[in-house]
Order: structure tokens, then C-alpha cells, then sequence
């Protein structure tokens, strides 16, 4: 017993180093100034700026779609629910690239729909609306997939108790069901964006990698290291990093409290003396 | 008029459903458990559907609210017709209360604006014009008042108890000002303290509300309490329905057979022995003695009598400690067990008369040859008062 716990907390300390180490190694890369001056330049904030823009953008959309989406799988069972239920994994196991490159293929000018598209006058490859395609695109997946979770979570006799008082089932939907499931959503957003703002093989097959066009944060780092100018992409990639420690400290105060909101209290918890 | 009905015939809508009370008929398969069930409730009063678990009661009570919907099922209230065939009114149209086993108030909520919910139902109805028909409204204070939650108003639901978290269930169902009380085993999930802390308030209830109740139970001292028409259910089928001392005496049936078998008797406070401290209580073929001081004379109580508190003798009693023996005619007696017999006896006038239940072995039987239709003395041991309960009957 002694020896195997040994090893596995050698494991465990090995994979801590070195996430700790490439943090670390990143952040030690530029001296203040020099990062001050990378943060400042043009280039740095019109990519801090799309991204902002188009990962709100791209989760309000993943939002929009997702949640009740979600709430139907979880709540309405239909026939030929795992399919579908499989098909919409899919875009998160697959890689961003690939699923770029089928996004590319369904809506270049060649393809049916990107014909109609282009009659209309809306362009969406090789655009800031094509970034936010392809963040909309991974995001919508595991905003369902959180969010389906969130809602099974909830008792449904809730939902039933809200019809009972005479609520419409719309307003089930927003007056029970999402107040009820609202920290898990939370951490459906929290996760939704977090894919959103990483996204980089879908933008890049969409969108393209052009410099101050569609120059997101990781699009940045890209074209910097490509090019030479580390400062930039240390400048970009600490900025996303930051982004991420602010992410992961929200989904740990979602999922730290006793989530009260989405259980039934236990049945004779008198708290008062 | 039997209690008893024949499982098998349902109800027919040929005619057009009584105006008052609650016609229903509810069918479908599902999975391996077939269920068929029809019966007629009253306009007033508490109205059980009492069977062993999966007998399908919740099911039920659920499709008359509208939550489930079977393949057939047809529900008529107070004229109104909420379902029949193709048409069916959705739940939320449906003025109903439901209360849940386990009580679902919303855990982010207050007390206060869980009880809001049910307010702001009943707002809009009236705002619509479509709540004030006959009955009056049930106002908040009367609800609060009833069910004594005014000082659980501030506090927040995980720091209710069981009971209490119950009873504010029942209040919020009551505030949307329902044509309809459906409660689902409300009971099941409090421990037996809570339970006895609750009970009391759910027999004010009975006395104050002008609205019928549906109440779904496998208690049957719960249902002794508080019933007045009884639905027995058994594997999806409706055994038997009536008035509930009928149908806890019907030799046909499980219940007059079972260990604990008991009747209820109605009875009219005439009096009070101070020096004793008993209550004097007309019954149907007498009159009885209860310990305590029960209540003011003219007001109704329920007493619940086991079958083996009750012995029979051919003689008045004499010589005895026994306090209450009321006169009664021998309907039948049905072997119980292996040396049981229990003996149907009629209480009071034919026109009238009141069932009552005594558990002996088969050699007093014997012994005493009773024969259906002879008088006999029957011998009250013991008798439970279901405590400060009127009746409406």
C-alpha cells in the first residue's frame, strides 16, 4: 500500500511542476516594462478587444441556443434523443480544425449555402462574424451539455409544483427552472466562454489569421511567434492566462458553496435552535 | 345501497356528469401495469384514495391535475368539463392546489414569496373575472391563521422543519384559491412527531375548507382521520367507493379483515360530567362517554373504533368497569384468521344505521350463538377520538 501511494504522489507531483513550470517559464519570459510596453501596443489591444467583443458575442449566442436546447433534452424526452444527443457532442471531440474546415466547406462561395448567404450580403469567412462563427460554434456544445446537466439536476416536481400555481410553461422555464438551475448555467457560461476565447483552429480555417482583421488573443500569439515577435504573443498569451485564472477561480466559487439552489433541502434539517 | 362497486364497470358519460363533485375516469396501459379506474367524488369535503404503494393513486391524482395525461381519461369538475377525449385543459389552467409528498417549496425563495406564488395566480384570475362563481375566496389571513405559519414568514425554507416546511406548502397551494385540493401522501415524508404536529392542522382544514380535497394515502389511520368518502385502490382498479364508515365495514373488502381493522362513528357532543370529566357523545344507537372536556354541546366529533376494542354480550352489561355499551343487531360474521371472528353489527334505527366492528375469537361466536340478525350488546373498550375535529357532515 505504502509504496503505491509513493508513486502516485510522484505522478501527482510530477503534473503540478509542470503545469507550474510552463505558468511560470511564460511569465518570466518579460520583465515588467518590456510586458507593460507589449500590453500597450496596438496590435495587443485590438486583439484583446475582438476577442472581448466576439467571445460575448459568441457566448450570448451559445446562451441563446443552448439553454433551451438543453432544457428540452432534459426535461422532453424525445424519440431518437441519443442520436441527436451524440451528434451534438461531437464538436467537442472533435478537433476545432476539422470542424472548421467542414464550416468552411458548408459555406464558401461554391457551397448551396454559402451561395444564399453571399445573395444576401452577409459575409461571414474571412470576417469578424466568421470569429464569431466558429467561437459559437465550439461554445454552443458544452453550454447544452453543462446546461442539460444543470437542469436534470433540478427535481422536477418543481416544474410541476410552478404549473399547479398556475404558471405558464414559459414561465416555468424562467421563473422555476432557470433560477433553480442558475449555478450550473453559470458554470455553463464560465465554460462556454473559456472555449470561446481559446478557440483558434475553427477561427483560423473561418475567419483566417489576418493581422488586425481577425486577430484574436490566440490568433495573436500565433502570428507573433510565427513572425518573430515573442514580446506580443507573451504579452497576448499572459493576457489569456489571466483571463483563465479569473474563469477558474468562478467556477470554483459556483461549485464550492453547497449548491442549495439545485437540491432539495434535506428533509428535517431544523437549523434553528 | 352498497359501498362496493364492480371494478370492472366504468362510469358512463351518456348523461351529462352531475354539476357538483368530481367525475372521473382515467385509463391507459403503462408498461406491464394496466390501470382503470372511474369513480364520482362530493362537491365538499375530504375524499381519500387509499391503496397499497403502486396501486397507480398518484397517478391518478396526478391526471386530475393535469400533469399526466393517459391515453383515455375523462374529469369533470362542478360541471366544467377539463377533460374528454381530444380536449384537455393544461395544468396551469386548471384551478387546482396540489401538495406534494415531499413539499416543494422553492428552496431560493423565502417562505413569504413562496406563498406570493400562490397570490399571484389568484390575482390574475380575478383580474380575468373568471374566479368569483359561488364559493367565496380563501383569505390570507384565514390561511396563515389556519395553518399557523405567520412566524415562519422571514425565515428561509432549508431552516424550516418537515411539518413546517409542509404546511407552508398547503398555504401556498390554498392562496392560488383553488376549486380543488389535490394532496399526495402530504404526510409520507415527516417522522412521526412531525406528523402528529400536522394532523391537527389538516383536520381544521377539513372543517374549514368549501372546497372538496382529494387526498392519496397508504395510512389508513391517516385516512380514519380525515376522510369522508373513501376510493379503495388496488393494482389500477378501483375496489370499492363511499362514504368512509361504509366502506371500513364492508365484509367484501380487505380492510374489515386486516389486524388493525377499525370503524368510524359520528357523533354530536350533548353534554359534559365535570365531576368525571368525561363528555357525553350521541352516536347512532346511543350514547357514549369520551374522556376529557371535548368541546362545546352540538359540536361534531369522529371517533375511531377498533374492531378489537369492541366485545359482544346477549345481555346489557352489569358488573362491569366497561363505560360504553351501545345496543346492536348482528349483520353477518366473517371468519378473520385462524380463530377470529368478525362480526358486522348495525348501530341505531335501519333507516340510519351506523356500521361497527368487533374482532372475537370463533368459539365466543359459538359460545354465544349469534346468528345475522339478532340483537346483541356491543361493548366499547376503548374508544379514540380523533382530537378537536368537527365534521361537516
Amino acid at each position: 500500500m505504502g509504496g503505491g501511494r509513493w508513486l502516485a504522489g510522484l505522478a501527482l507531483a510530477l503534473i503540478v511542476l509542470t503545469i507550474v513550470g510552463a505558468v511560470v517559464a511564460l511569465a518570466a519570459q518579460l520583465a515588467p516594462a518590456a510586458l507593460w510596453t507589449a500590453l500597450g501596443q496596438r496590435e495587443t489591444l485590438f486583439a484583446v478587444g475582438l476577442s472581448l467583443r466576439t467571445s460575448a458575442i459568441a457566448l450570448a449566442l451559445a446562451l441563446l441556443l443552448g439553454v433551451p436546447a438543453a432544457y428540452l433534452l432534459a426535461r422532453h424526452p424525445f424519440p431518437g434523443q441519443a442520436i441527436v444527443e451524440t451528434v451534438l457532442d461531437l464538436p467537442m471531440v472533435t478537433p476545432p480544425l476539422i470542424a472548421g474546415m467542414g464550416l468552411l466547406f458548408l459555406l464558401g462561395r461554391e457551397a448551396p449555402l454559402g451561395h444564399v448567404l453571399a445573395d444576401a450580403g452577409l459575409t461571414l469567412l474571412f470576417s469578424p462574424a466568421g470569429v464569431i462563427l466558429a467561437q459559437t460554434y465550439v461554445a454552443t456544445s458544452i453550454v447544452v451539455r453543462s446546461a442539460r446537466a444543470a437542469f436534470q439536476a433540478v427535481d422536477p416536481d418543481f416544474a410541476a409544483v410552478g404549473a399547479t400555481l398556475g404558471l405558464a410553461p414559459v414561465w416555468v422555464f424562467l421563473l422555476v427552472e432557470v433560477p433553480m438551475a442558475g449555478r450550473g448555467l453559470l458554470s455553463a457560461a464560465v465554460l462556454g466562454w473559456s472555449r470561446a476565447l481559446g478557440e483558434f483552429g475553427g477561427t483560423l480555417m473561418v475567419a483566417g489569421a489576418t493581422r488586425l482583421h481577425t486577430e484574436t488573443l490566440p490568433m495573436a500569439v500565433f502570428l507573433n511567434i510565427a513572425s518573430g515577435e515573442t514580446e506580443i504573443a507573451i504579452a497576448c498569451a499572459l493576457v489569456l492566462l489571466g483571463l483563465a485564472f479569473v474563469m477558474l477561480l468562478t467556477l470554483r466559487a459556483l461549485a464550492g458553496e453547497p449548491s442549495s439552489l439545485s437540491r432539495k433541502p434535506a428533509r428535517h434539517a431544523r437549523l434553528v435552535p | 345501497m352498497t359501498a362496493s362497486q364492480p371494478a370492472a364497470s366504468p362510469l358512463s358519460f351518456a348523461a351529462p356528469p352531475p354539476s357538483t363533485g368530481l367525475s372521473a375516469r382515467f385509463a391507459a396501459r403503462l408498461g406491464s401495469f394496466s390501470l382503470d379506474c372511474a369513480f364520482h367524488l362530493p362537491g365538499r369535503g375530504v375524499s381519500a384514495l387509499f391503496g397499497p404503494s403502486g396501486c397507480g393513486k398518484t397517478t391518478v391524482l396526478r391526471c386530475l391535475a393535469g400533469l399526466t395525461r393517459l391515453d383515455e381519461g375523462e374529469l369533470h369538475v362542478n360541471g366544467a368539463c377539463w377533460q374528454a377525449g381530444r380536449q384537455f385543459m393544461p395544468p396551469h389552467q386548471r384551478p387546482v392546489g396540489y401538495v406534494f409528498q415531499e413539499a416543494s417549496l422553492f428552496p431560493h425563495l423565502s417562505v413569504r414569496d413562496n406563498l406570493r406564488y400562490g397570490l399571484r395566480r389568484a390575482r390574475r384570475r380575478s383580474a380575468a373575472g373568471s374566479q368569483p362563481e359561488n364559493g367565496a375566496a380563501i383569505p390570507f389571513d384565514d390561511v396563515v391563521g389556519l395553518l399557523g405559519i405567520e412566524r415562519l414568514f422571514t425565515r428561509a425554507v432549508p431552516q424550516l422543519s418537515g411539518g413546517e416546511r409542509q404546511r407552508v406548502a398547503i398555504g401556498r397551494a390554498l392562496l392560488s384559491q383553488p376549486r380543488l385540493l389535490l394532496m399526495d401522501e402530504p404526510l409520507s415524508a415527516l417522522d412521526r412527531a412531525s406528523k402528529d404536529d400536522i394532523l391537527p392542522y389538516l383536520e381544521r382544514l377539513h372543517d374549514a375548507l368549501s372546497i372538496p380535497v382529494v387526498y392519496v394515502s397508504h395510512d389508513l389511520s391517516e385516512v380514519e382521520r380525515l376522510a369522508d368518502t373513501l376510493v379503495l385502490m388496488e393494482g389500477g382498479r378501483v375496489l370499492a367507493q363511499g362514504p368512509l364508515p361504509a366502506v371500513l365495514a364492508d365484509p367484501a373488502l380487505p380492510l374489515t379483515h386486516q389486524p388493525h381493522a377499525a370503524t368510524v362513528l359520528m357523533g354530536t357532543i350533548t353534554g359534559y360530567d365535570a365531576a368525571y370529566d368525561l363528555t357525553l357523545l350521541a352516536v347512532a344507537g346511543g350514547t357514549v362517554h369520551v374522556p376529557g372536556a371535548l368541546g362545546a354541546t352540538g359540536a361534531r366529533r369522529r371517533l375511531r373504533i377498533l374492531a378489537s376494542d369492541v366485545s359482544l354480550g346477549r345481555q346489557p352489561p352489569l358488573d362491569t368497569s366497561i363505560l360504553n355499551a351501545l345496543p346492536a343487531r348482528v349483520l353477518s360474521g366473517e371468519p378473520t384468521g385462524g380463530h377470529g371472528v368478525t362480526v358486522i353489527l348495525a348501530l341505531g334505527e335501519p333507516a340510519t344505521e351506523t356500521r361497527l366492528l368487533a374482532r372475537i375469537s370463533r368459539k365466543s361466536w359459538d359460545a354465544l350463538a349469534l346468528r345475522p340478525g339478532e340483537a346483541v350488546h356491543a361493548r366499547l373498550k376503548a374508544i379514540a377520538l380523533a382530537p378537536g375535529r368537527t365534521d361537516p357532515l
